[in-house]
């Protein structure tokens, strides 16, 4: 336990709503166990990423290749600065280091910068935005209940004359921007999403795509540098002393050339064709998961163009490499703002008006009835609906995908607008559940939906039975749904 | 700023919210960030369309000054390019002060304007510039107020007011 605490451990479990041991940063201060601290919102980030320095940086869950890649680095480049620099100094010149070092040193800036940053995270939808989305995506469908199957969530828009469908993230609970897409390893949307690194430990996406094409290109410079400045090294070795005896010499005196030539070969070719394959890209504005996907090829039909291209090569790569770069969406190091709403801003100066939470208190009633309404209604018709897959193309690099598979949606009747924002607590309580869920192939879940008007029979609950309620519900939705209404039916009435 | 900032907060202590409106993006542009003009019909009876409109539209040109592309966003770039973009450590970019400026807007409009009709305009950098959420405010104290709309009419039938008299 922390030392020198105001309270001691013991009163410490009174306050249990503060969990400090769930935060997933490995560089807790200690002060946060402070009975009042406030979290700040990267301990509470719903997707899979880890935070550094109090939120400063963000990176993967994976990264482990990412270490491999920085000690690559670090080693090739050592080498050649402590073995072959000093003998080309002498000999050629000593910009050769000079040189070595400005990329070397570029090389590691825009990595860091790269594996360190957000890639352009969208947060994940407010419960009234998802409770209102899914009211609007209700009326489009004609509110129709019973057994149908809905269309599939998308929506088309027109831009510059080509038409793009925008689909529905389930697990953010948004329709995804164009050029957004779910990365199921990080399991976040990305604005222009590009694909997962795992080389550098991250997403690669709109607020970060630059860094990681500067890090490709300068990383190909330093390897053809150092590659050839290596066998520069024992060409002229081999003019003093024959060729075999410089071999033979150098890894007495200078050990590792062998190696440092065999790794830069390699990564040579690698690193230099994927910095062509990135040039290529943004010099016709595409990224590589709509170019694997073929999404604006002509292939798939003579119509089809990139709507998001300037047109010319010159202002493409521009606008990638040298247009505004946007802020972070997600506010990693902000405060999370109890009920109270507080004008004295957390970072950004971003002030946060807290309305949300303010309601969940004052509807408890309507919650509950809403949640009564649901299972009754639940028990009333058969109303499991499965989607399509709905987002086949998550990810081209890593195989998996996680919101693949038949997905049940439970919608209900009509809606209304108010007794929307009482499902508050119950949504978001779901909402947390769903995520660890969609690891499994074929699951289902319950979205708590509006229902109709009510028989205004069940008094007030408390909110949390309600909430667990609704948590066994979404438990047990793995066998049937009929058998969940029932249960929660039961449960509910024995209250 | 405590009188104004104090406004705000007791708008939000007397009245109670009834519901929230979202104004979605505009993607028929492309990717920037431009939302919708369409007036929502919830607002009918609270704000003149013409006000809406105009909040909406300077936001728009606010988020296109901050996403264009000319002259000085390329010497922005080069310069963080030369120098491995460490100068971002030092240096605030173009689009947080646009940003800053928007924010500084916004409140503005809701201290003016949106406040007395009891509505309050949230800024989209905290809804990860997907909507520009709107909320609706139903004045708690006054008896019998309770006449905006669609809202009301759900309200009535509905769970019965947030605030119980």
């Amino acid at each position: 336990m922390t030392p020198g605490g105001g309270s001691g451990p013991m009163k410490d479990c009174e306050y249990s709503q503060i969990s400090t041991h769930s935060s997933s940063s490995p560089m807790e201060s200690p002060h946060k166990k402070k009975k009042s601290a406030p979290k700040r919102k990267w301990e509470v980030f719903p997707g899979r990423n880890k935070f550094f320095c109090n939120g400063r940086i963000m990176m993967a869950r994976q990264t482990g290749v990412f270490y491999l890649t920085l000690v690559l680095i670090l080693v090739t480049s050592g080498l050649f600065f402590a073995f072959d620099c000093p003998y080309l100094s002498e000999k050629i010149t000593p910009a050769i280091p000079a040189i070595g070092g400005i990329l070397f040193f570029f090389v590691m800036g825009t990595l860091l910068r790269t594996s360190f940053s957000d890639p352009g995270v969208l947060p994940r939808a407010t419960p009234d935005e998802a409770a209102d989305l899914e009211r609007q995506i209700d009326i489009a469908n004609g509110s129709s209940s019973g057994g149908y199957r809905p269309p599939p969530r998308t929506k088309e828009v027109i831009i510059n004359g080509q038409t793009v469908k925008l689909k529905y993230c389930f697990t953010c609970k948004i329709f995804r921007p164009p050029r957004a897409s779910h990365c199921s390893l990080c399991d976040n949307c990305v604005e222009r999403f590009d694909h997962h690194c795992p080389w550098v430990g991250n997403c690669v996406g709109k607020r970060n795509y630059r860094f990681f094409y500067m890090f490709i290109l300068s990383l190909s410079f330093l390897t053809v540098f150092i590659f050839a400045f290596v066998i520069t090294h024992v060409i002229l070795r081999s003019q003093q002393t024959g060729f075999l005896n410089a071999l033979k010499d150098s890894p007495a005196r200078y050990p590792f050339t062998e190696t440092n030539s065999v790794v830069c070969f390699f990564s040579v070719w690698s690193i230099v064709g994927l910095s062509g394959f990135h040039t290529y890209l943004i010099s016709s504005n595409q990224t590589t998961n709509e170019d694997i996907k073929g999404s604006w090829s002509n292939k798939r039909g003579k119509e089809n163009y990139n709507p998001y291209s300037y047109g010319n090569i010159f202002t493409n790569c521009c606008a990638a490499l040298c247009g505004p770069l946007s802020p972070s969406l997600i506010d990693r190091r902000g405060f999370i703002q109890p009920d109270t709403p507080q004008l004295a801003g957390p970072s950004n100066g971003i002030t946060m008006y807290g309305a949300t939470q303010s309601q969940s208190n004052m509807c408890d009633q309507d919650q509950c009835i809403q949640s009564t309404k649901f299972v009754l209604q639940a028990a009333a018709t058969p109303l499991l609906q499965s989607e399509p897959s709905i987002t086949s193309e998550e990810l081209p690099l890593p195989g998996k995908t996680t919101i693949s598979g038949p997905c049940a949606t439970l919608t209900l009747g009509q809606p209304t607008p108010p007794s929307s924002m009482p499902n508050l607590t119950s949504d978001s309580g779901l909402t947390d559940m769903i995520p660890l869920k969609e690891e499994h192939e074929g699951h289902q879940f319950l979205t708590p939906e509006e229902a109709p008007s009510p028989p205004g029979m069940l008094p007030s609950g408390s909110p949390i039975t309600h909430s667990h309620t609704m948590h066994v519900l979404s438990l047990a939705s793995q066998d049937s749904l009929h058998e969940d209404s029932v249960r929660g039916l039961v449960k509910l009435s024995s209250v | 700023p405590p009188p104004q900032v104090h406004s705000l907060q007791e708008l939000r202590r007397s009245a109670s919210l009834a519901t929230k409106v979202f104004v979605q993006r505009d993607y028929s542009d492309g990717t920037t960030c431009q939302f919708q003009t369409k007036f929502p019909p919830e607002l009918e009876s609270r704000i003149e369309r013409q006000l809406f409109e105009e909040t909406v539209k300077t936001l728009n040109s606010f988020y296109a000054e901050a996403e264009k592309i000319g002259g000085s966003s390329y010497l922005e770039g080069c310069l963080a390019c030369a120098t491995a973009y460490f100068i971002f450590l030092c240096m605030e970019t173009h689009y947080e002060k646009v940003l800053k400026k928007i924010s500084k807007y916004i409140q503005e409009q809701n201290e003016k304007i949106y406040a007395p009709r009891g509505l309050l305009l949230t800024d989209p950098l905290e809804r990860g510039m997907r909507v520009i959420e709107i909320s609706i405010y139903e004045d708690r104290c006054s008896s019998g107020s309770s006449s905006s709309g669609s809202s009301s009419s759900s309200s009535g039938g509905g769970g019965g007011g947030a605030g119980g008299r």
